[in-house]
């Protein structure tokens, strides 16, 4: 007992540290599998400081142990065999057989739903626990030690199992006479007296062992056999027809596929299918694929492109069915530069009458065609013309093409005209980096003084949901920048210097 | 300068006869009540020193004076603040609404409607806008009763005063 709490402990250490990192678009919803069994409690499961925590339902009736609570000192007790734990509600401090331990996170009780840290208690059962970040599943694993895989096991006849497996991690497409279900169940670890969970093997029907094993590919089902790369075009096949969707992520940068309707082939390119598979790829777009059973209800095989670099896709009309053909491409940064005001709103006026509008379009044309040679990034207007946007709907604009990077393009002005320099304006913290670039380029550019790079909720800035700047050049209620600021020379200077700072953001070389 | 007696009329309902309050801040100086023909009422000036904030030199931060203002009712006491706006009172600070022209200012329910004129001239870079705003808010919420503002230019409701800062429906304390 105590080598497999030592064990456990580690592995409950290791694996705290790859527990959520947060994936943006994630919401608070954790998946929680048995092993190949979704389990789906009333009260989500959720995350409290890295912790699973699961209502006390899955703990009695999934994992089959006693679970008591004692009202006076809120405590709990969860029994299976010899493993006593007592847990108290909002206490870290926690008993194993009479050992203390420390929880990550205390058990709470939410809405009269008492809720328990999931990976503890089920790695005390001897459970192993798996944490998918990208999918937000937690999926407890019955073990087995030194469990023969079951493409393996030679004995066919359901009353012969050798060890009672649960052949979910090892291989979950089943194979009818590979997967014997034990009449009785025969505990597979003597230290630890604790036994395949009940819910898998209460009803072990001698001749069938579909209660262990799902899903069972009907034919016409597509099953993921192959993923390949040909040159710039990775083609994933499944025999049947599914339709995909995408996913894309960063950080790193990464292309999920789901296969609708799906499940793993036996074999996925010629070895046998693991439930998490990896192939690694010699590609200069490409790292690797990953590969799972994501769903089984309904089957859904999740494909994980991990790329070396931003990348853009595109479906192909592939010939064969049952056959998914992308072409990748290295990414085109979406710029959007935006010359402010415009149309009715001329934006300020400088001390010789002439209009901000004109000079923020005349810089924003002049960075454009700069920009033209630069084939990894495509640049989008808000405005070429005399035209009017409200702030807003500049933000959206870029939001809508999904632009990568947002520049607006400012000049100044203020009451008094000895008021002069370079202000560059940010507001998330997404965008501080780029508005450090170029703050410290366009000074540089026009020698003016530097007033600093400075946050603020200007709403082009703040409405962008990609990084944005705002960049006030000069000032046109001063003299001296208003002359300079109307040159096609300064104008040349501070473009070339903006076009710069969008390549070193960019890290285009 | 003696204030005026505030004589205020409330009318209730026929039958009833007309009730004459002296405002409570004003000295009782023998008011005779108009029995049947209410007169246009003669509201005594209130002073008071209110902050009204300007631009400091630089343009980076606004800076708060004191202004004595004399008003007869609520919505001249806001008039007033906001016409300290327009200049600066000494070398130090910067007005920040020197083309800015102000009117109909309404005071409902806790919500100031202001709305402003503003000549291309004052039509101030993106700081310049955020201190400008900040001046405006600033002063108005100095008093109590208003709650919101409710900023128009024009008449009506843009996004934005100088296309810089966002303006929401309701600007709230």
């Amino acid at each position: 007992m105590k080598k497999l709490l030592c064990a456990v402990v580690f592995l409950f250490a290791c694996l705290f540290a790859v527990l959520p990192i947060g994936l943006a678009e994630a919401s608070d919803s954790v998946r929680l599998f048995l092993n190949d069994k979704q389990l789906k409690p009333e009260v989500a499961p959720k995350i409290t400081d890295g912790t699973t925590m699961v209502p006390v339902r899955i703990i009695t009736e999934e994992l089959g142990a006693k679970v008591e609570w004692y009202e006076p000192e809120f405590k709990v007790t969860v029994k299976k065999d010899s493993l006593n734990m007592v847990l108290y509600i909002d206490k870290k401090e926690t008993m194993v057989n009479g050992k203390p331990y420390m929880l990550e996170s205390a058990p709470v009780i939410e809405k009269g739903n008492t809720l328990l840290p999931v990976r503890f208690i089920s790695e005390n059962m001897g459970l192993k626990v798996l944490w998918d970040d990208l999918t937000r599943t937690v999926t407890l694993l019955q073990q087995t030690e030194a469990s023969p895989s079951p493409s393996v096991q030679p004995t066919p006849t359901p009353t012969a199992s050798a060890a009672p497996t649960l052949p979910v991690s090892a291989a979950p497409t089943p194979t009818p006479t590979a997967s014997p279900t034990p009449s009785a169940p025969v505990s597979p670890k003597p230290a630890s007296s604790s036994t395949p969970a009940p819910t898998s093997s209460v009803s072990p029907t001698p001749s069938s062992s579909s209660s262990v094993v799902k899903p069972s590919a009907s034919p016409g089902t597509p099953q993921l056999t192959e993923v390949a790369l040909e040159g710039n075009i990775l083609r994933v096949k499944t025999g049947a027809s599914t339709v995909p969707s995408f996913l894309e992520l960063s950080n790193p940068e990464r292309l999920v596929m789901d296969l609708p309707g799906a499940v793993l082939s036996k074999k996925v390119n010629g070895a046998p299918a693991v439930q998490n598979g990896t192939i690694p790829f010699e590609h200069p777009l490409v790292k690797s694929v990953r590969y799972s059973l994501f769903s089984d209800n309904p089957n859904t095989v999740r494909i994980v492109v991990d790329l070396k670099q931003k990348i853009e896709y595109n479906l192909l009309e592939s010939g064969k069915p049952g056959e998914i053909s992308l072409s990748l491409a290295p990414y085109r940064y979406k710029l959007v530069l935006d010359a402010g005001h415009g149309a009715h709103d001329p934006g300020a006026i400088s001390v010789k009458g002439r209009q901000e509008k004109d000079f923020n379009l005349a810089l924003v044309l002049k960075i454009a065609q700069l920009l033209e040679k630069e084939e990894q990034i495509e640049t989008i207007l808000t405005r070429s013309g005399d035209t009017f946007l409200t702030p807003e709907e500049r933000a959206v604009f870029a939001n809508e093409r999904k632009s990568d990077l947002f520049i607006s393009v400012h000049a100044n002005k203020y009451t008094k005209s000895s008021v002069r320099g370079v202000e560059t304006y940010w507001w998330k913290s997404d965008s501080k980096e780029a508005g450090a670039i170029f703050h410290r380029n366009i000074v540089a550019a026009t020698g003016f003084p530097d007033r600093g790079l400075k946050q603020n909720d200007f709403k082009v800035v703040k409405l962008t949901e990609k990084p944005a700047v705002l960049l006030e050049i000069g000032y046109l209620s001063n003299a001296a920048e208003e002359q300079a600021l109307f040159t096609e020379s300064l104008q040349d200077k501070v473009a070339a210097s903006i076009v710069a700072g969008i390549k070193e953001y960019l890290q285009i070389p | 300068m003696l204030p005026f007696k505030r004589i205020q009329w409330t009318v209730c309902t026929v039958g009833i006869a007309l009730t004459i309050t002296a405002c409570g801040a004003s000295p009782s100086g023998g008011s005779s009540p108009m029995p049947s023909e209410p007169q246009a009422s003669v509201p005594a000036a209130k002073e008071s020193v209110i902050k009204v904030y300007y631009g400091d030199k630089e343009g980076t931060n606004l800076l708060e004076r004191n202004a004595t203002v004399r008003y007869t009712s609520d919505q001249e006491k806001y008039a007033a603040a906001l016409n300290e706006l327009k200049k600066a009172p000494d070398g130090d600070v910067e007005a920040l609404f020197g083309q800015t022209d102000f009117r109909s200012i309404m005071l409902k329910d806790g919500t100031l409607t202001v709305d402003l004129v503003l000549s291309p001239g004052n039509r101030l870079g993106s700081g310049g806008e955020a201190l400008y705003l900040q001046a405006l808010k600033n002063t108005l919420f100095q008093f109590a009763e208003v709650q919101a503002l409710d900023l128009l230019v024009d008449g009506k409701k843009p996004d934005s005063i100088m296309g810089h800062v966002e303006l929401p429906a309701l600007i709230r304390r």
